[in-house]
């Protein structure tokens, strides 16, 4: 088992094989989504047994990264120095991940959301908004996945 | 009721060190704390520390089980510290029911003592290390508690169609609550409109008035089987039913299913059923404040009012002194104090007791104006049966019933 641990902004992101794949694939510019092969079920957070059929034969698919935002907040009150408020969180629903046959699997995935050129919202935005994938850079060879209106 | 009398527990005694924002100079240890609240709740049940043989705590900074004991010169035949936040009170009572019924211990306390405002500011703490598995909130700037529930409540909001406006009326309420508790942190009433114009924590949701207060002080209980507790000093408060820490299907409430459901859900089953009672029985409740939505939430999800009907409920004057179900009545942790739940747990013993500690003249002898204007009365008419309902995160509440004997 070999497990990586990156500090980002003060935070200490532990990464492990599991993990690995998602990060690093972030780094080349590729948002993965992990999906059971045995009942196709796409999953986020990343985990080693599907939560719906108890599988563990997974794969990873791309994405193209492109979604729709909901329970968008502006945080105006930051407790970090290192995470300057105003900054926006919210959810985002990917655009390819189809779950209409079963809605309780919704893959949601929460983030910092950005202005259309990568600056601060200073409002929330609606539910629905469209957000599209951006990569932060954590170091050599990783990356984390962050959404900016599209 | 369908539990054995014989078999039923009691709160039997309280105690706390009211809340307060100490200067460092003057800040009194945690263990000084916890201490001096145990000691109070033994005295107000007419016991001696000689007498309890468990101690339950949660969030124990510097104030575990073994420390408090041999600071106290206990000798305990349990004890158990468990991770601390929202839902701890009523998760302790049902352990402590539980290992009494089953002959484990006698006579135990409950206490949490913490410094909120002197110690660790909610969400500065050292971060912790984080997974994509664990959940990658830290790394997207979400730390405190008003940050990781706000995507919640803004969800709340779109969906019940409740307003930022209904329910800042929980905190104008318990403001007013609070002018009749000498001990509250902050006793001066506010209006809605103070509310909504207080600086934002998190938009749309969160303004600094909808947060609880974040400060220093201890709370402690005494529980043992309902039988002894007839022979002891206070009137017994009859633990009905309870259900400790009960998660929602999909606990990880941000990826998965529905945002805003809650473990209330099934909770309320667990306490309702077991007790014999609706929420129609309940005359008082006290629905964890950590923020005016927790409670508005609760509330709603507890069946107090129709599904959807949350902001409704709390703008209605229905959770007044003067309404159908006073909640939170001491002020709550949005003005007195507070310590995790076990606060309010306090006060609603208070209430079935007929003890409000507020501004009555003879109101330590259980005689009351009840006339609920600020620096008055806040003791309910006729309680006989309250419900507290705790909230560690959306996804992990705790619920219990209690009745005067």
């Amino acid at each position: 088992m070999t497990n990586t641990v990156i500090e980002y902004r003060g935070v200490q992101i532990q990464i492990d094989e599991l993990e690995r794949p998602y990060f690093t694939a972030a780094a080349e510019g590729t948002l993965l989504v992990q999906e059971c092969t045995q009942c196709a079920i796409p999953r986020y957070p990343p985990s080693a047994r599907c939560l719906a059929c108890a599988s563990s034969q997974w794969k990873w698919r791309p994405s193209d990264g492109r979604g729709r935002v909901s329970a968008c907040v502006i945080v105006e009150r930051g407790v970090r120095a290192e995470f300057e408020a105003p900054y926006a969180v919210g959810l985002v629903a990917l655009d390819d991940v189809d779950v209409t046959d079963h809605p309780e699997h919704a893959v949601r995935i929460l983030s910092c959301i950005r202005g259309r050129d990568g600056g601060r919202l200073s409002e929330p935005v609606p539910d629905g908004s469209p957000v599209e994938v951006e990569f932060e850079p954590l170091a050599e060879g990783f990356a984390l996945p962050m959404f900016r209106m599209a | 009721m369908t539990a054995r009398t014989s078999r039923q527990c009691a709160i039997a005694g309280i105690g706390e060190v009211p809340a307060r924002r100490y200067h460092p100079a003057e800040l009194p240890t945690l263990l000084q704390l916890a201490t001096q609240a145990i000691e109070n709740a033994l005295a107000d049940a007419g016991l001696d520390v000689s007498d309890v043989d468990c101690l339950l705590s949660y969030g124990t900074e510097k104030t575990d089980s073994v420390e408090v004991s041999s600071v106290l010169g206990m000798t305990l035949d349990n004890y158990v510290d468990i991770a601390g936040g929202g839902s701890s009170s009523e998760t302790l009572v049902s352990i402590a029911s539980a290992l009494i019924r089953a002959g484990a211990a006698r006579t135990v306390v409950i206490y949490r003592a913490l410094h909120g405002h002197a110690g660790i500011r909610t969400g500065s703490g050292p971060a912790w290390n984080t997974s994509v598995q664990t959940g990658l909130i830290q790394a997207y700037g979400v730390f405190s508690a008003a940050q990781q529930f706000a995507p919640v409540f803004a969800s709340y909001l779109a969906q019940a169609g409740a307003t930022s406006e209904q329910v800042a009326h929980v905190k104008a309420v318990q403001s007013r609550n609070a002018a009749a508790n000498p001990k509250a942190l902050y006793p001066t009433p506010v209006t809605v409109a103070d509310v909504l114009a207080s600086r934002m924590i998190v938009r749309p949701v969160l303004h600094l008035l909808d947060c609880c207060v974040e400060s220093d002080g201890a709370s402690a209980i005494v529980i043992t089987a309902l039988d002894r507790a007839r022979s002891l000093r206070q009137h017994p408060i009859r633990v009905l039913a309870t259900a400790g820490r009960v998660s929602r299907p999909s606990p990880g409430y941000y990826y998965r299913g529905e945002l805003t459901e809650l473990a209330a859900k099934r909770a309320r089953q667990l306490v309702f059923g077991p007790a014999g009672l609706t929420p129609d029985d309940i005359d008082v409740t006290g629905a964890y404040d950590c923020f005016t939505f927790s409670t508005t939430m609760l509330l709603e999800r507890f069946g107090f009012c129709e599904p959807g009907a949350g902001g409704e409920y709390v703008s209605s004057g229905a959770i007044e002194l003067t309404g159908r179900r006073p909640n939170n009545t001491s002020g709550g942790q949005l003005c007195e104090g507070y310590t995790n739940g076990l606060s309010l747990v306090i006060e609603n013993v208070r209430q079935l007791r007929g003890q409000a500690d507020d501004f009555c003249p003879d109101g330590a002898r259980g005689s009351h104006t009840y006339d609920y204007q600020p620096g008055g009365c806040r003791q309910v008419r006729s309680a006989e049966v309250a419900m507290n309902m705790g909230w560690r995160t959306p996804s992990t509440q705790s619920a219990m019933i209690m009745a005067r004997d």
